[in-house]
């Protein structure tokens, strides 16, 4: 055999092999890449699904007032609305907390996609914590000390504050304010004839932009044993303007029921034995609304807010890989945080 | 004997020696042109665009600035922008000149890769001012 065979065959040999492992070589490191522009283009297009569903009204347009109808096209926004501008029914209508919710196989038909999921999460700007430090009682009537922090993302925030005491006939406000280090004290005094259990709102508004406002609740024994926890008693389903009270257990009398903002509170007008009108307040200011009443012989308060936020509402992503996005909206004019998740056919 | 005098097969080892170089010097080459990681950019605009959008959406953006009310801009704006990010406000005129007098922004840059989003709008007053907003962001990386 001539040497420049013997050469060439290795010379080919070697670019054979070279070849090979720069094929190996180039597919290991361009396929992460190439993942990579998948996801970015599979990002883009759930993005846009997830927008659509917030700056669309859907159709009908008011599905969220009627809750006997479902929508046919899915989207939370107001009708004729400024963009992330949502509607509070149909944000109501998400709400699992609601007897009018939507379940999630309507929203899927309603969203009209396939091998898609969806999960819609809403929570307020600011997070409000509530702590009871110390009680006095001083002659006919008790008087509680509250520590209540203000933050966001867990940075404190100065605000003012705004706070109601709801009792056995017996409803009472106050006002306090948060300083730099978001911390801010409330104290309340209850007659001691009001005893059972007694609900604490707090409203806490950011000073530079009466949009940025949210809400708090915390129920309390006065002189009683504990109470039981919100909806035990009944459950409170506001919509279009109207508070549907549904007992959970029989023998509930209902009493009086109140809503409160942060300027305004206001007693409820009863529309039947079940149900409330909720009456148009003209404030920046999400609305809570309490319920008393009785069981048996036992004084209950139950309360709820509108909308009905924080809530959760869709898919179940717990150990799933999903896109997530967020929102700044408005509700009635007032700031909240919406998440939505996406989970796309190739995750 | 034969095999050390022949040294006509040399060139192919040197060929293939190039040849490898070349194909070599490609796969360095791949990370380079694909390893352009994801930015930031998507969901720092949406969320800018967000805020300034509802921040406007009464006019109190437009009230701030007619007020030349910085510090008042500068909390809203932090009020509503997530906690981790950095931002940096500069308003400008029809004519494309600086009004801000004070930096508007909640504190030294954290990072390179910066988005900027510029919003306009109209006073609601009657001189019906435009003023353009530059809202520049940048996050942890």
């Amino acid at each position: 055999m001539p040497t420049i065979s013997i050469d060439t065959f290795f010379a080919c040999t070697l670019i054979v092999i070279v070849v090979f492992v720069s094929m190996a070589a180039t597919a290991s490191v361009a396929a992460p890449h190439i993942r990579g522009f998948q996801d970015l283009n599979e990002e883009v297009y759930l993005r846009k699904i997830a927008e659509y569903t917030v700056t669309n009204p859907g159709s009908p347009t008011n599905w969220g007032e009627i809750q006997s109808v479902s929508p046919d096209i899915f989207g939370l926004a107001k009708e004729n609305s400024f963009s992330y501008d949502l509607d509070v029914d149909k944000v109501s209508r998400i709400s699992n907390q609601s007897i009018h919710a939507l379940t999630y196989l309507e929203l899927l038909t309603a969203l009209r996609l396939e091998k898609i999921a969806l999960s819609y999460s809403i929570t307020q700007i600011m997070d409000i914590t509530i702590v009871m430090t110390s009680n006095v009682t001083i002659g006919d009537s008790t008087t509680y000390n509250f520590n209540v922090t203000v933050s966001r993302d867990h940075a404190p925030l100065v605000t003012t504050l705004q706070c109601y005491v709801v009792a056995r006939n017996f409803v009472n406000s106050t006002t306090s304010t948060t300083a730099i280090d978001g911390k801010g004290i409330v104290q309340t005094t209850i007659p001691n004839s009001s005893n059972g259990p007694a609900l604490l709102i707090i409203f806490a508004r950011n000073p530079y932009d009466s949009r940025i406002t949210a809400q708090g609740g915390y129920i309390f024994p006065h002189l009683s044993l504990d109470p039981q926890p919100n909806n035990t008693f009944i459950n409170l389903s506001p919509l279009n303007n109207t508070l549907t009270v549904t007992p959970n257990i029989s023998g509930i009398n209902l009493e009086s029921g109140y809503v409160f903002t942060y300027g305004y509170e206001s007693t409820l007008l009863p529309s039947s034995n079940s149900t409330y009108f909720i009456p148009k307040l003209l404030d920046s200011s999400p609305k809570v609304l309490a319920v008393t009443g009785w069981n048996g012989s036992d004084f209950f308060i139950e309360w709820t807010t509108y909308p009905q936020v924080p809530l959760v509402f869709g898919a179940d992503f717990k150990f799933a890989e999903r896109f997530s996005f967020n929102y700044l909206v408005t509700i009635n004019e007032v700031f909240f945080n919406l998440n939505v998740q996406c989970g796309g056919p190739s995750l | 004997m034969r095999f050390i005098n022949d040294k006509r097969g040399q060139i192919r080892i040197i060929e293939a020696l190039f040849a490898s170089l070349l194909m070599i010097s490609t796969i360095t080459l791949v990370p380079s042109q694909l390893g352009i990681d994801k930015t930031h950019f998507n969901s720092y605009y949406s969320e800018g665009s967000q805020v300034l959008i509802s921040l406007d959406s009464n006019g109190k953006l437009s009230s701030l600035i007619e007020e030349r009310n910085w510090t008042s801009l500068k909390k809203c704006i932090q009020s509503v922008l997530p906690v981790s990010l950095w931002f940096n406000i500069t308003v400008f005129d029809e004519n494309s000149t600086i009004i801000n007098d004070v930096k508007i922004s909640n504190g030294g840059l954290i990072s390179d890769e910066i988005i900027s989003i510029n919003h306009v709008c109209a006073s609601l007053s009657q001189n019906y001012a435009i003023y353009i907003v530059r809202l520049q962001l940048a996050g942890v990386k």
